[in-house]
């Protein structure tokens, strides 16, 4: 795994943190208008990140967010263990 | 006059959060939240915060006693 996969990754990793925290904001602050704008940004930015990392790189999840390439890359993306972000 | 244990109970007071910054993502990420007022680490023991929040300290000239 290459250092620009490496921080693709680390990337959604943290795009995907904050769009959590904004998702447990929200849970009890569902008027906060700013809040809920930032939400949808960052979740914006997430899907676009995924899609990035997934043309690249191929899928994230099994059922991806963009249609799998030829050959089938599922079995081509490293496994969690495989994965050293020290 | 209530007895020593008829007291009333404990009560939670948490003030509501209010948004208005945040930390960028990688930032948010690497402090484990991305809400400035939430980011409380502890601070790396020295001799000189462990004697400032000894227990051994509480009562003897402290803030409350």
């Amino acid at each position: 795994m290459d250092n620009d996969q490496k921080t693709m990754l680390l990337n959604i990793m943290a795009e995907e943190f904050t769009a959590v925290e904004f998702n447990l904001y929200l849970d009890t602050h569902p008027d906060d208008k700013k809040a809920l704008a930032d939400y949808n940004e960052t979740v914006k930015k997430l899907a676009e990140l995924k899609s990035q990392y997934e043309k690249k790189y191929g899928p994230l999840t099994n059922f991806g967010y963009v249609p799998s390439q030829y050959p089938w890359q599922w079995v081509e993306e490293p496994w969690p263990w495989q994965l050293n972000f020290a | 006059m209530k007895g020593p244990n008829e007291g009333e109970l404990a009560r939670a007071h948490v003030v509501i959060q209010q948004y208005n910054r945040r930390f960028p993502p990688m930032e948010g990420l690497q402090k484990g939240t991305i809400f400035p007022e939430l980011y409380m680490p502890y601070e790396k023991m020295t001799k000189e915060t462990v004697k400032r929040d000894s227990w051994r300290s509480f009562g003897r000239g402290g803030r409350n006693g």
